[in-house]
């Protein structure tokens, strides 16, 4: 395919995955078996794209694509960066593996609504990759209540009663969340006049510190650590991602919170300027603060939990707090290891759901529940305890080289809080995931008929994929740092 | 000095890795072992055929990735790291013949899982001893402390876990507290972590975060087992007897060791260490490590919790002997890195000879059992004395290099901490065999030695602890080559 045409793949990605996510819902119709092929063919499709994004941004650099050809500030423009064209590319990688090795249980469970799941599922990867490559203001508004929407629709599938009403509170939440980005993006637009990222950051350099412009930022930082699920913000997080369907947290879990994420950096790095962000609004200290809070609140309350999949979503707090502290720390290294992190964190928690879902199905949900699931299913838990290790930071898993560079940008910058919350909280996710590792490990039966419930070849592929992602991204951390992130770091502005 | 750029380096270190999958998916036991071995024969061939250059003066080092800007993850193969990974290499052989005898001698459960996770920790042990900087030898130290856990707690008891825990809290407890903050602290403030002879820390000891970062190191790699970091180690002995021998007589705690002499040597050297007030402080922990750990001894009543004791007490002598930084001193703590090692190794492979023949665990019920198992208590009594260090056993030459050290250094106190120890390890060692041979009551009964997988090993080692006193070389080779390259450096 010629080069001209990759370009047009930033915006074929958003409306041919709206495109394909109707045709998917029209398959129903047709035949309902064809919905879930259809849905594996689309999502194969936009990775395909997706990636030759990536390759097209990491040969040739990043580029401005202006829809219908109209360039801002009256049109909308799609930025394409090695960031975002990677995220995005672990989007749809991560969406392709989880429904490839969830295929079956999706049947099972929704086979009477397969259409109508699968569209939402392709829905809310395409809102996603929306998000993470526009370069408008409020087109990012629309695409987050796409992807939203349909999070809170798939969240309410559940095995228990309480999934619907546990999306019902995150509807709440969620809904608070994004009107307040909506109402910042107001205020900014009252002031600039404009909706293009580029534009604002231009605009807001030139007019005069505001109240106005204030607000602004703060409804848009708040909005979006609602939406992050940054303590204590995340109240909806652990009951939406522990009631739901297992498939389902294993796709929002890392996806959902990782993207929201990116969107702070992108806003605080790209539109409001490092400068005016950090020294102007002191962020640092307020990042530094609820980082630090989330990290030992998360790795804390961690440890009290029964249930397996509750756990892992404190986990998820923690890590959400890392990547909000490293901000808070704004140097250098601790907001590459920020970004590493982040990248990462893609990679670990959809591993770590994944594997733990599996082990769910095996055994129950509580924690008590895992006896002896090592023997039985012990491929399955081998890449659980991979991811596993991978959170709490062993050399040389993904999660290892993301805590490094947050550590040496503490320590650079001697804030102390940040390395000792770090620290302390790799130590108590040690505690956490060997607590898990021991139920599992210390049951043994001589009992030759003690194996694992039916599983398909595809799902211990999937659950292997997700494996072989994290092992890459922990030996490819230095790569990944040089020509993703650095990139990223260095047209911020950031030395 | 030339360095030679090979892969050969990683390839030990991949070669038992690649046995993994083999002895997993292999059914019959036969077959499983032979791949055990036949892994560990190329291991030790590979390692012999790097002997001759590295003897000549020549290193190998191979670059497998980069890890962070200045921090390659990096093999180099030294004197000093070619003299664990033949130790290491050699003894993984005999305990996995001894391993074959003990384990369907019990009809242990599990036994593939154990083969794999054996050869797991020994790739970890080698990349320990080839490791080029800091930075990669931590990775393989955590992935030796993690791959241990499963033959640790083989047994999948109670008791199992209560000592699995103790494991994990204190060897990931201190790795990740302590060793990674310091790690982080000297990688900013120098760039690099390379291994250099003599030190990549400027000289000057005064500075004190950069002693606080040497005793983080020093006391993070609580593999070594300095007190008060060290009851992991007695917990342990929880595992199978050959885990305990090759882990906790040679692998685990050796890789402890050997980091620690690396970090005294390498990472900081001569000149930081003169004048700071670390070295005091290592050499005062050290001291108390060995004094205590031999009292403890005394009063154990399991005779692998005594062993256990005994090594908490010879590890401290490497530390003393690095720390000591003299000529013999140095070249002592390495020798008896090397020596103990095979002393250690007979005794522990002695005490499982003990139990899998006779069911006895405990010090007490020893007694007349070397008229009984007179092969077993003779290469129990040969370990004995080369702990000791009674010539002509091979641990006499370190401990006689050590007392040199110490009577170069400024630190004659320490000559007093080895002269006493040796006594105390008299105490506990000889009443033991005594008894064992001369009984206070009569003993009856047919000779009924242990299986001959276990004894063969067991006498292998110890006439290898005789041999070491007579023909030290390559060893003592290989530590002169290290002590001219350190001053060279």
């Amino acid at each position: 395919m010629s080069g001209t045409m990759t370009y047009h793949f930033s915006v074929i990605l958003v409306t041919f995955g709206l495109l394909l996510s109707f045709i998917t819902y029209a398959m129903t119709w047709i035949k309902r078996s064809l919905c879930l092929p259809f849905a594996v063919l689309s999502i194969g499709f936009l990775s395909y794209c997706s990636f030759s994004l990536f390759i097209l941004v990491i040969e040739r650099g990043p580029f401005e694509y202006y829809l219908g050809g109209w360039p801002p500030p009256i049109g909308i423009a799609y930025y394409i960066d090695e960031l975002n064209a990677f995220l995005s590319l672990l989007v749809y990688l991560v969406a392709l593996i989880n429904l490839l090795c969830n295929r079956e249980r999706f049947l099972e469970k929704q086979g009477d609504r397969i259409g109508g799941t699968m569209a939402l599922y392709i829905l809310f990867i395409t809102g996603l990759n929306g998000i993470l490559l526009t370069a408008d203001l409020f087109n990012l508004y629309v695409l987050l209540e796409i992807a939203s929407l349909t999070g809170y629709a798939l969240l309410a599938i559940g095995d228990k009663r309480q999934a619907p009403f546990a999306s019902l509170n995150y509807v709440f939440l969620g809904t608070i969340g994004a009107c307040f980005y909506l109402l910042g993006v107001g205020y900014l637009y009252i002031k600039t006049g404009s909706l293009n990222m580029q534009d604002v950051s231009r605009l807001i350099t030139q007019i005069p510190k505001s109240p106005t412009i204030l607000s602004g930022f703060i409804f848009i930082l708040i909005g979006i650590w609602i939406k992050m699920g940054l303590f204590p913000f995340h109240i909806w997080l652990p009951r939406a991602y522990t009631n739901t369907f297992g498939p389902i947290s294993s796709l929002i879990a890392p996806l959902g919170t990782k993207v929201m994420a990116y969107v702070i950096f992108r806003v605080i790095l790209f539109v409001f300027g490092k400068e005016f962000s950090f020294e102007i609004y002191s962020l640092g200290h307020v990042a530094t603060l609820f980082g630090v809070a989330a990290i030992l609140y998360g790795a804390i309350t961690a440890l009290r939990q029964t249930d397996l999949r509750r756990m892992l979503c404190f986990v998820v707090i923690t890590e959400i707090g890392y990547i909000v502290a490293g901000l808070g720390v704004g140097n250098i290294n601790a907001i590459r290891g920020s970004l590493l992190h982040l990248l990462n964190d893609v990679a670990m928690t959809f591993c770590l759901f994944l594997s733990a879902d599996h082990l769910i199905v095996n055994t129950g949900t509580k924690i008590e529940e895992l006896k002896g699931v090592f023997q039985k299913t012990p491929f399955g838990s081998s890449i659980y305890v991979l991811a596993s290790l991978s959170v709490i930071g062993i050399p040389p898993s993904p999660g290892f080289f993301g805590k490094w560079y947050l550590l040496q940008g503490s320590l650079e910058a001697q804030n102390f809080w940040v390395f000792g919350a770090i620290l302390l909280s790799s130590l108590l996710n040690t505690v956490l995931f060997f607590r898990t590792f021991e139920e599992g490990y210390y049951h043994h039966t001589e009992s030759p008929s003690y194996g694992p419930k039916k599983t398909s070849l595809s799902a211990y592929g999937g659950i292997l994929a997700s494996g072989l992602l994290v092992v890459l991204m922990g030996l490819l951390a230095h790569p990944i740092v040089g020509h993703i992130v650095d990139p990223f770091l260095l047209r911020a502005r950031l030395p | 000095m030339n360095e030679i750029y090979s892969i050969r380096p990683l390839w030990v270190v991949l070669i038992s890795l690649c046995a993994v999958p083999l002895i997993i998916s292999t059914k019959r036991p036969n077959l499983r072992e032979t791949w055990t071995i036949l892994a560990g024969v190329l291991k030790l061939a590979l390692v012999l055929s790097m002997l001759p250059d590295v003897l000549s003066g020549s290193s190998f080092s191979f670059n497998i990735l980069t890890l962070f800007p200045g921090l390659p993850f990096r093999l180099r193969v030294d004197p000093m790291g070619l003299i664990f990974a033949l130790v290491a290499s050699f003894l993984w052989i005999v305990t996995s013949l001894y391993s074959i005898g003990y384990m369907r001698g019990l009809k242990e459960h599990s036994q593939s899982r154990y083969y794999a996770f054996f050869a797991i920790a020994l790739s970890s042990t080698m990349g320990i001893a080839f490791a080029a900087n800091l930075l990669t030898l931590y990775i393989f130290y955590e992935i030796l402390s993690l791959s241990t856990f499963p033959l640790v707690t083989h047994h999948q008891d109670q008791e199992a876990k209560a000592s699995g825990r103790k494991y994990l809290v204190y060897l990931l407890g201190t790795s990740i507290g302590l060793v990674l903050p310091s790690m982080i602290y000297l990688y900013m403030r120098f760039n690099g972590l390379d291994f250099r002879f003599g030190g990549f820390v400027p000289a000057g000891g005064a500075n004190l975060p950069l002693n606080i970062a040497c005793l983080l190191l020093v006391f993070g790699f609580a593999k070594v087992a300095i007190m008060p970091l060290h009851s992991w180690l007695p917990a342990a002995m929880v595992a199978p007897t050959p885990v305990s021998a090759l882990l906790h007589a040679v692998a685990v705690v050796k890789a402890g060791a050997f980091s620690v002499v690396r970090t005294i040597l390498f990472v900081f050297g001569e000149g930081f260490l003169e004048g700071s007030w670390a070295r005091p402080t290592i050499l005062f922990f050290a001291s108390a490590t060995v004094l205590i750990g031999s009292l403890v001894a005394l009063y154990q009543r399991e005779l692998k919790r005594l062993l256990a004791f005994s090594t908490i007490a010879q590890l401290s002598y490497i530390v003393l002997g690095a720390a000591m930084l003299t000529e013999h001193g140095v070249k002592g703590g390495i020798l008896q890195l090397a020596m103990h090692a095979f002393g250690k190794i007979t005794l522990f492979l002695g005490a499982g000879a003990i139990f899998v023949a006779t069911g006895k665990k405990l010090v007490d019920q020893l007694e007349g059992l070397g008229r009984t198992m007179p092969f077993t208590f003779g290469a129990f009594f040969v370990g004995a004395l080369s702990i000791i260090g009674i010539p002509p056993m091979g641990g006499f030459l370190a401990k006689w290099e050590l007392l040199l050290g110490s009577c170069q250094s400024q630190y004659m106190g320490i000559m007093g901490v080895l002269l006493a120890s040796s006594l105390l390890n008299v105490a506990y060692f000889i009443p033991l065999v005594y008894r064992a041979f001369f009984p206070s009551f009569p003993v009856e009964g047919k000779i009924r030695e242990a299986p001959l997988f276990c004894l063969l090993p067991m006498l292998a080692t110890a006439l290898f602890t005789i041999l070491l006193f007579f023909f030290p070389y390559p060893f003592a080779q290989l530590i002169s080559g290290l002590w001219s390259q350190l001053l060279g450096g």
